[in-house]
């Protein structure tokens, strides 16, 4: 799916870029966590739009690398002092190490559709029954990262450098993702994914392509878990192999944002991230019973989307464009 | 570690096999659906513990026993089935596999929140009279009896639903559609009606499933989403569309889980028991009596 270069556009991402590097400077910190968790969500939905929205794959386990990257990072840090900068590339690097033969065992086997996300669903359980019963990784009382102002070792008592880090994750992102779109392997996955025996006949290794994105979206998530922990302080198994959160939630920007596209994950994420705060305004609602309702408008949005809008947000706007008279698309 | 002395083992058994009931109805409900329409119900069971909240519901207010209950809970989830394809599930029939899970992982999403809006996260349970009473079986081994009506009830209902598919003029359709949909158009059978009477039964089971579980077992919100899992797993690995593959996982899935649980600790055996699953199914990904899935 290409997406139009003329001057325009291209002026109007600059704007936005300069109004999001600065304007986060005179937020309130509360304000800036609830961008910060927005952008968080944006950056796993676009390493999830990887693996499902280019290759066709519904791989809904990615919490466990979200999880070991997280773990691996954090006991680097509170065990040893390694600066979760060089730990969450070693979790980046123990998440591949998880991902290659999980992906060969899983593509190799032919499994597809339902077949795969259960086992997958099954994989996320299993790790987070594992960390669980470990005590080496703090079992069910998980572990706690220090509070303080430590640049080099990824802490900062202000919110603002998070923000950076954050943005720039995002950012990274959608380049990534756009340099894939382009990419010999980007376009052998949308064959995958469209039709895999067409694919297949046509030459296309699908069981590499598949065992790539896989291992890639694995990598990228490992980040996810490591930015997590030094954002939150608390890692636990419930919350690093949660499948509600970090599957579910990723899927809807997805989904809702359109699939298989460059900008659809992010677009998608910050709705629902700015519905969700919508509803935290309305007074006469209180304490859990918020969040509860927005995901319940989250699940209606997905049902209704997936229904109606399967292509999502990206795909109901090139539509629109290309009806729209004096549009050049 | 106590002594795993045979009356444990034998204990666990009996309480696997109780659980296992439960679990192969569930399964049987969702291998139901899968094989007659080729639907990926996530949202299963999310009705089931709607059923327990209104069961609860019944029994504080009005004294209702959870089991009396399923006489209600049964013919409104019925109605409740029928309302529910007409809105969501009938448009999900044609449309591609990963968005029909899309679909009603929206409506699992959606439901499991409506309930943590309505009710609120607390666990909530019922008291009956007979609530911690036991009937011996033999040496040392005792039921439950609560879990034992509730078996009895999930037996009950399962050979019922096989008379139903086996001998009634429905269960012919039915199967004629899960066999092959379009030669059962062909031959005449109005499939979108089996659709969705076979739907409006599963919901049904669910209700009565639900209001029995409540008998022994607390409610939460989120009690439906490690439901839908297991039963999801089941289902796959015996063979999505298989009837017989479902009821026999579901018993050894209760059994397994019993099991670990008395070697191991309890999460720790539900992570072998996914294990164990997931190897089964990346070595016959079409489960063991199953046709090929998608």
């Amino acid at each position: 799916m290409s997406w139009e270069m003329n001057k325009i556009s291209v002026g109007l991402l600059l704007l936005l870029m300069c109004v999001l590097i600065v304007f986060p400077m005179f937020v309130s910190d509360y304000i800036a966590t609830m961008l910060i968790i927005a952008l968080h969500y944006a950056y796993l939905a676009q390493s999830w739009n990887l693996v499902f929205g280019y290759c066709g794959q519904l791989a809904l386990g990615h919490s466990v690398f979200y999880g070991v990257g997280g773990y691996v990072s954090t006991k680097l840090l509170v065990d040893a002092n390694v600066t979760p900068y060089l730990g969450g590339i070693i979790g980046a690097s123990v998440a591949i190490l998880i991902a290659f033969p999980l992906g060969m065992i899983l593509f190799r086997s032919k499994l597809r559709g339902l077949s795969l996300a259960i086992v997958t669903i099954a994989s996320a359980e299993i790790f987070m029954a594992l960390f669980n019963n470990w005590d080496y990784v703090g079992g069910t009382v998980g572990i706690w990262l220090p509070l303080k102002d430590a640049p080099f070792h990824f802490l900062y008592m202000s919110r603002l450098p998070y923000y950076y880090i954050a943005l720039f994750m995002v950012v990274g992102m959608v380049v990534l993702t756009a340099l894939v779109a382009r990419s010999k392997l980007g376009h052998r996955g949308i064959a995958v994914r469209e039709n895999e025996e067409a694919a297949e006949a046509s030459g296309i290794n699908c069981f590499g392509v598949k065992v790539t994105f896989f291992v890639f979206s694995a990598f990228l998530m490992a980040f996810g878990g490591t930015f997590y922990s030094q954002f939150m302080l608390y890692i636990v198994p419930e919350i690093m192999f949660s499948i509600p959160n970090l599957v579910l939630l990723p899927m809807l920007g997805v989904v809702v944002g359109g699939r298989g596209t460059v900008f659809g994950p992010i677009v998608g994420s910050l709705l629902f991230s700015i519905l969700g705060e919508l509803l935290r305004g309305i007074p006469w609602l209180h304490g859990p019973r918020v969040s509860a309702l927005t995901m319940m408008v989250y699940g209606l949005v997905l049902t209704i989307v997936s229904l109606r809008y399967s292509s999502g947000l990206m795909g109901f706007m090139a539509k629109w464009k290309r009806q729209t008279p004096g549009c050049s698309k | 570690m106590g002594m795993i002395t045979q009356t444990v083992i034998f204990q666990a058994l009996v309480y696997g096999l109780l659980n296992g009931a439960i679990y192969a109805l569930i399964s049987f409900g969702l291998t139901m659906l899968f094989g007659v329409m080729r639907l990926v119900y996530f949202a299963y069971g999310q009705l089931a513990v709607f059923a327990m909240y209104i069961s609860v519901f019944l029994y504080t207010y009005l004294k209702v026993d959870p089991f009396v209950s399923t006489i209600l809970t049964a013919p409104l989830f019925f109605i409740i089935g029928i309302l529910l394809y007409k809105i969501i599930i009938a448009s999900t029939i044609k449309i591609p596999h990963h968005m029909q899970m899309m679909v009603t992982l929206g409506m699992l999403i959606f439901f499991e929140n409506l309930m943590l809006f309505m009710f609120g996260g607390t666990p909530m349970g019922i008291n009956m009279s007979y609530a911690a009473s036991m009937l011996p079986l033999c040496a040392d081994i005792k039921i439950h009896l609560p879990r034992f009506i509730a078996m009895l009830i999930c037996v009950f209902l399962i050979i019922a639903l096989f008379l139903l598919l086996k001998k009634s003029l429905f269960g012919k359709k039915f199967q004629a559609t899960a066999d092959n949909e379009e030669g059962a158009m062909l031959a005449g059978i109005e499939t979108n009606s089996v659709f969705r009477y076979a739907f409006a039964i599963a919901c049904a089971l669910e209700g009565i499933a639900g209001s029995s579980i409540i008998s022994f077992s607390v409610v939460d919100p989120h009690t439906g989403f490690p439901l839908i899992i297991k039963a999801l797993l089941i289902v796959v690995v015996a063979g999505p569309g298989s009837i017989p593959g479902a009821i026999v996982g579901g018993i050894m899935v209760g059994i397994i889980e019993a099991m670990s649980s008395v070697f191991l600790s309890a999460s720790l055996g539900t992570g072998i028991l996914f294990f164990i699953l997931a190897c089964v199914l990346i070595f016959k990904p079409s489960g063991f009596f199953g046709q090929e899935v998608d």
